[in-house]
This record gives C-alpha cells, sequence and structure tokens, in this order.
C-alpha cells in the first residue's frame, strides 16, 4: 500500500470496525432476547433451571449487560420464574457486565463457555455472589439447547440431559417473541 | 493452559526474623499515624497484641483502638460495626493481627471505608468494585495457612443465611504483608496441621483451576515444595523457627497463587461445610482434599502427576511409571494427612469432624452457590457434591 493511499485505509478500517461492533452490537441484543424468552420456558420445562431459578431471592433485580453501552437485558426474579423489569429506575441488586461488546458476542455465539469468560476475566459482577451463581448456572443450562452439541461440548464441561428438544424451545421462543 | 490470563500481587512483603521491627516504619511511609488493630480474643490473653501496640506506640504510631471481638469465620456485622468505629475516630490505617477471620474482617473495614459505603453486603462481588479512596491495611497473620495477607479474596459470614459471602476484587490486596516467625511460634500443632494442609490445598488448586497461568503455577509448586519439607518439621517442633518461617512464606505464595487462578471444589465445598456444619477451614481441606482429586481426576489428572515432582521429589517422580504419578500424588497426599492424624489428631473424616450425615443436602445446596465451583474445571452439581460428602463421611 502507498503513502498516498493510507488515509483511506484508515478510513476504510475504522468504517469496517464500527460496522462489526454494529453487528456484534445487534446479535447480542437478539441473543439477549433469545436468553430471556428461553430461560422462561425452560423454567416450564426444565427443573433444574427451575431450581436455579427459585433460589434467588423474589424481586431480585439482574441486570445483564454486554458491556458498559452495550445492549442489556434487566429481569426480576417472581414467584413464577423471571419476567422483564420495566421500571428504568429500579436499580439491579445483580450487575453482570461483559468488558467488552466483543466478549458478550464471544459467549452468545458459542466461541467461549460462560466459565471460561470468567475465568478470562471478560466479565465483572456486582452483588450477592451466591444468587449470581444461581444465574451462571441457568445461562449454562440454556446454552446446553440454546447450542448444537458440537459447540456445547467444547464450551461446557459436561452435557447435561435435555428435557425438552431444541427444536421445540427454539419454536417456543419464536412464538413467545411474536406473541409476547 | 490459558492464552489470556490477568495477574497482580500488589502487598509489600516484609518476611523473616524481626520483621516486625520494620512495621512502624512502613507505616509511616504509607502516611499512617492513627491506626486500629484488629485482632482475636485469644491473642489479646496471650498479651501479643500488647506487644504490637506498645512496639508501635513508641514509635509515635497512635493506636486509639484495639478491636478483638472477632468471631469464628469473620461477620457481616462485626465489619460494618468496626467500620462505624474508624470513621468515628478518624482512623488512617488498619492493621490486621490474627488469622483467616481476623484478616478477612480487616479487608472488609477496608473495603467499606474505601469504597465510602455503610454496608458491606453492597460491595459483594467478582471484580466489579473500584479502586475507591483506600486506607492503607497491614497485616500480621498469626498462622499460615489462609494466604489471605496477599489475596484479593475475602470470605465473611452472613450470620443471617448461614452462607459465607465472598469478596472478590484486587483492589482488597493488602498493602504489607508481615511474617514473622515469632507470631506463628506459639500456633498450636492442630492448628499448624490444619492451616497448613489449607495452604496445601490452596496450592494444588491454585496449580489446576480453569484460572490458572504461569506465574500462578510457579507459586503454587514452590509453595508445595516447601510443605512437603517443611508441615512436619514445623508441627514435631513448634520453636524451630526456620520451619515456621517456611511454612508462613508457602501459604503466601500459595496465597498469591490462588488469588489468581482461583480455587476449586474443595472450598466451593469446604465453605458451605464451615457454614453449615461450623467445621474449621483447614480441618474441611484437610478431609475434602483427596476426595476431591479423586472426583476432578479425568481433567486434572495431568497436573496431579506433575505435581508428584514438588511433593515427592525427583526420585520417587521418575521412579514412578507416568500413568501412576497422579494417583501417587493423591496417595502422598493422603499420607500427609495421616500422619497429621497421628501427630496432632487432625481429623481425617467429616465423622471424625463431627458433622452429621443429615447436614449433607444443606451442604450441598449452599455449596453449589459457592463461586468456586464454577472455575472448577469439572462440572459440579449436587449429585456429585452428595457423593463426595458421603465418601468423606
Amino acid at each position: 500500500m502507498n503513502i498516498k493511499n493510507k488515509p483511506q485505509a484508515a478510513l476504510f478500517d475504522k468504517n469496517h470496525k464500527s460496522i462489526k461492533i454494529l453487528l456484534q452490537f445487534f446479535i447480542c441484543a437478539v441473543i439477549l432476547k433469545f436468553l430471556y424468552h428461553g430461560l422462561r420456558i425452560l423454567y416450564r420445562h426444565d427443573e433444574r433451571v427451575k431450581s436455579d431459578l427459585n433460589r434467588i431471592d423474589k424481586n431480585t433485580v439482574i441486570n445483564l449487560s454486554c458491556s458498559a453501552c452495550g445492549p442489556s437485558l434487566k429481569i426480576i426474579s417472581t414467584e413464577s420464574g423471571i419476567i422483564k423489569c420495566a421500571d428504568e429506575s429500579l436499580l439491579p441488586d445483580i450487575h453482570i457486565s461483559f468488558k467488552d461488546i466483543s466478549f458478550a458476542f464471544s459467549v452468545f455465539t458459542g466461541q467461549t463457555g460462560i466459565a471460561e469468560s470468567f475465568s478470562k476475566h471478560m466479565m465483572y459482577v456486582n452483588g450477592d455472589f451466591s444468587k449470581i451463581m444461581s444465574l451462571v448456572r441457568c445461562m449454562e443450562q440454556a446454552e446446553r439447547y440454546l447450542f448444537p452439541s458440537f459447540i456445547t461440548r467444547r464450551i461446557l464441561k459436561t452435557l447435561m440431559p435435555k428435557r425438552i428438544s431444541s427444536i421445540r424451545l427454539y419454536f417456543c421462543i419464536i412464538r413467545s417473541m411474536i406473541i409476547g | 493452559m490459558t492464552n489470556f490470563f490477568e495477574f497482580q500481587s500488589r502487598t509489600k512483603i516484609l518476611s523473616g526474623r524481626g520483621a516486625l521491627l520494620r512495621l512502624a516504619s512502613e507505616i509511616r511511609l504509607l502516611g499512617g499515624n492513627k491506626a486500629i488493630l484488629i485482632s482475636d480474643e485469644t491473642l489479646k490473653k496471650l498479651g501479643i497484641t500488647e506487644k504490637i501496640v506498645s512496639a508501635l506506640q513508641k514509635e509515635n504510631i497512635e493506636i486509639p483502638v484495639i478491636f478483638t471481638d472477632i468471631p469464628t469465620d469473620s461477620s457481616l456485622k462485626t465489619a460494618n460495626s468496626i467500620a462505624e468505629i474508624c470513621r468515628q475516630k478518624n482512623i488512617n490505617i488498619i492493621i490486621g493481627l490474627g488469622g483467616g477471620s481476623v484478616i478477612d474482617t480487616s479487608k472488609g473495614v477496608r473495603m467499606i471505608l474505601s469504597q465510602n459505603s455503610d454496608d458491606i453486603l453492597k460491595l459483594s462481588g467478582y471484580e466489579g468494585m473500584p479502586f475507591g479512596n483506600p486506607i492503607p491495611l497491614c497485616i500480621i497473620p498469626t498462622t499460615s495457612g489462609t494466604g489471605s495477607e496477599v489475596t484479593g479474596v475475602a470470605v465473611i459470614r452472613d450470620e443471617d443465611r448461614d452462607i459465607k459471602m465472598e469478596f472478590i476484587s484486587t483492589n482488597i490486596q493488602p498493602d504489607i504483608a508481615v511474617l514473622d516467625p515469632q507470631m506463628t511460634q506459639s500456633m498450636p500443632q492442630k492448628v499448624t496441621a490444619a492451616t497448613g494442609m489449607d495452604a496445601l490445598c490452596h496450592a494444588i488448586e491454585g496449580y489446576t483451576c480453569m484460572q490458572k497461568n504461569p506465574l500462578s503455577d510457579a507459586y503454587a509448586v514452590t509453595a508445595i515444595n516447601i510443605i512437603s519439607k517443611n508441615l512436619i518439621k514445623a508441627i514435631k517442633n513448634g520453636s524451630d523457627l526456620d520451619a515456621r518461617i517456611e511454612m508462613a512464606n508457602a501459604a503466601l505464595m500459595a496465597g498469591i497463587s490462588f488469588s489468581n487462578s482461583m480455587v476449586g471444589i474443595v472450598h466451593g465445598i469446604g465453605h458451605a461445610l464451615g457454614a453449615v456444619s461450623r467445621v474449621p477451614h483447614g480441618t474441611a481441606m484437610n478431609i475434602l482434599l483427596p476426595h476431591c482429586m479423586m472426583y476432578n481426576m479425568d481433567t486434572c489428572g495431568k497436573d496431579y502427576a506433575k505435581l508428584l515432582l514438588h511433593i515427592a521429589g525427583p526420585e520417587i517422580y521418575s521412579a514412578t511409571p507416568q500413568n501412576e504419578r497422579a494417583f501417587s500424588f493423591v496417595r502422598y497426599v493422603r499420607t500427609l494427612s495421616e500422619e497429621l492424624y497421628s501427630l496432632c489428631g487432625l481429623p481425617l473424616s467429616l465423622s471424625g469432624a463431627g458433622v452429621s450425615k443429615h447436614d449433607f443436602e444443606k451442604i450441598a445446596e449452599i455449596s453449589l452457590r459457592d463461586g468456586a465451583n464454577l472455575v472448577n474445571p469439572k462440572y459440579v452439581d449436587k449429585e456429585s457434591i452428595i457423593s463426595i460428602l458421603n465418601k468423606a463421611y
């Protein structure tokens, strides 16, 4: 590349990067929605997810954020699992945040497991660790359903038996997202 | 082996005979002149707190508060109330003198003050605590096991819920750790044994956990090497100051290792065992360690095999067939535990430690929520915890 083309190359690189970040942002936002509906459905069909979510005290506000300014999911634990938290003013009791959107993207696309992301310092957590662990276990169980086996074999320490088929879960999630 | 790692150890270490003589000048360098001494009743009765206070007062360091009412496993309420006292008295340096409970309480007080908080519960979490406005913290350990004098971890009991809360942040690492053999010389045999096994457990888990890295490995293997040579010596002859300081160094190194690589299932279950059945931490580690190593064998076998070299020495390592080294390492740990039992009666089983089988369900339930199980290399579920508890009974 000659010197004359350098500013153009830098501009292309910059645009390329921002497109990549936008794409990651969009995908993470979609997967967060998927995860939310997935956990709600698994609460009804998988007793392990149910018991883990039930371990979290009722009315605990949980915020899962893909980065400091990235997409996030704010939920409240209730008697019957979790619901979305509509009240923006409510401060979270548990806040889990990835340090960079690319780390969230890596976890949400099955390149990195949840436990590995902890061990690689990809996220930080504020709040009661015992409740966080219950949530993390639920997320690991959701991964088991949401990703194909060739991915889960790599990112999960064990392959827990499924209680419903992944296809059925996907169908239920899409229906739940449409119906609301 | 991980391809990315973080490592931090910011504590200045003063180790060896006469280390305590240097404490006053270090406190002054940190800008402190009005200290709180956090310790326990036993050390107060032994006159050790008084010695420290008079030594520091001679150097014009004021100590308006001496707090010695620290419960076993510490407590959130105690940390909150000490922090309030520190605010009222305008304390500008914290000195923690004691074992794990005292050190973790001191860290808790520092957390509350540096984050300008009114309740330590609000600060729970993992790496999410900002730097804040830290008040200097000096630690003088009187046991050789927890390694808490250098770690970024504090475990404090929530007495209302009967669980041990974890606080993990590099921002809670103490500023100064003073390892003086005088301080551990009076440690009873059984406590020496239990805390020594705690240090060994830190080193083994530090070497095998998911967050392990080349630096934490280096500290872990050195710690194992030192413990294998000095633990029995320190138990047999408590006045052996060389063995005492070696054990203090080993515990500290194991602490640096696990502070950066985390601990796994042994601590995951051990914390719950302490919270529910009140088994002292070191005793719980001693009982659970071999059983948990067997549980992790299929994922950690290669690492255990390497550790045989550091616990048994090169002759035995090279004479042991490769496929037997991992099991041989576990046998070495078992043999060490048995020797400790015959020397000072350190329990080898949960029944010997007074644990009731009726508590297993509760222990497993609490253990599942422990962060240590997340970074254990092998998946941990309730059934596996109960199975380990039954084997250890």
